[in-house]
């Protein structure tokens, strides 16, 4: 593992950052031992390009965020999703948004990424059951075909979704589906 | 009837039946198929609570009008195994209650953008996975009258 004595390039960030004990090793003549914060950034990349999410995390979670850039939160969003660690990047497109108010990139992300929420409670559809019992009627009369339902009536059917369409104009009241 | 807590706080504010019925021509596995409804497009989505986001198949997304605003491009999405290049969006969902309130919900979805040779391994219109979808929705199943019950955490 890369380890660096304390230095006066990593003392800035050495002092926000809580120390890290490496393997035990507490002293070397009468210094503590840290990782160079600039080593969990290498660590962090290193995760990611190796798809592994629980040491993208564990890096993640020992980097001080709130000394990166911009541009490096971007790239760790990137490489949160490529790597799997969805909640990771959302904590960072949130920490980001939060951090560069005026960062246009980190506020999409933060949206884009953000808990599901409520928009509106709409009216029950009383028509789905009739649908459904079509389709358990029909599913084998029908597979892998793209199918416009409506209260449990048949429109029409295709191979595909766009030529379905075209026959039948999207709309709320007609149920699309796939049967199987 | 929904289902309330002890203090007569609702669990759930809709019930709708939903569709036990393999997704694919390839798996004989049953799955929970939802009515949703993806901004004004009546469709259907399998849950799959181990999944992430709202996933929608290609061809749904030729037919839905996407603002390329409210997209991160060119993200991955490890999906069976194997890395698939697309986009996440913020899409309105509507989870269709076929008694009490459906709910519309804002949803985090990813749409795979494939190249000629890729093929898309999904043939059923969408998956409801958890997190970024179904994760502020509270549900419970009644496998024999093959209803769900659900409602938002807000609720």
């Amino acid at each position: 593992m890369k380890t660096a004595v304390r230095s006066n390039r990593a003392e800035p960030m050495a002092e926000r950052q809580p120390a890290v004990e490496v393997n035990g090793d507490h002293s070397r003549k009468g210094q503590r031992v840290l990782l160079d914060p600039a080593s969990f950034w290498d660590q962090l990349a290193h995760a990611a390009q190796s798809g592994d999410a629980q040491a993208f995390v564990t890096a993640y979670q020992a980097i001080d965020w709130t000394t990166r850039s911009p541009a490096e939160f971007a790239r760790a969003i990137h490489w949160a999703l490529t790597t799997g660690a969805h909640l990771t990047a959302r904590a960072l497109a949130t920490a980001g948004a939060a951090q560069y108010p005026d960062d246009a990139e980190l506020q999409k992300a933060a949206r884009i990424l953000a808990p599901p929420r409520l928009l509106r409670r709409l009216p029950a559809d009383p028509t789905i059951r009739a649908n459904h019992d079509w389709l358990r009627a029909h599913r084998l009369d029908y597979p892998g075909q793209w199918v416009a339902l409506r209260n449990g009536q048949l429109l029409a059917s295709s191979d595909s979704l766009q030529a379905l369409t075209a026959i039948c104009p999207i709309s709320p009241d007609i149920l699309f589906t796939k049967v199987f | 009837m929904l289902l309330q807590f002890a203090t007569g706080e609702p669990f759930a504010t809709g019930v709708a039946p939903y569709v036990y019925q393999p997704v694919s021509s390839r798996e004989t596995a049953h799955r929970v198929i939802l009515n949703v409804q993806i901004g004004s497009f009546p469709t259907q989505a399998y849950l799959d609570t181990g999944a992430v986001y709202f996933v929608c198949a290609p061809e749904i997304a030729k037919v839905l009008d996407l603002r390329p605003t409210d997209k991160l491009e060119d993200e991955r999405l490890v999906f069976r195994g194997r890395v698939y290049q697309g986009g996440l969006y913020r899409l309105p969902l509507t989870f269709a209650a076929g008694y009490g309130e459906s709910l519309e919900v804002e949803v985090t979805a990813f749409i795979p953008q494939l190249h000629p040779e890729d093929e898309w391994p999904i043939e059923f219109p969408c998956i409801a996975g958890m997190s970024g979808c179904m994760e502020r929705v509270r549900f419970a199943l009644d496998p024999l009258d093959e209803n769900i019950y659900f409602g938002h955490l807000t609720a």
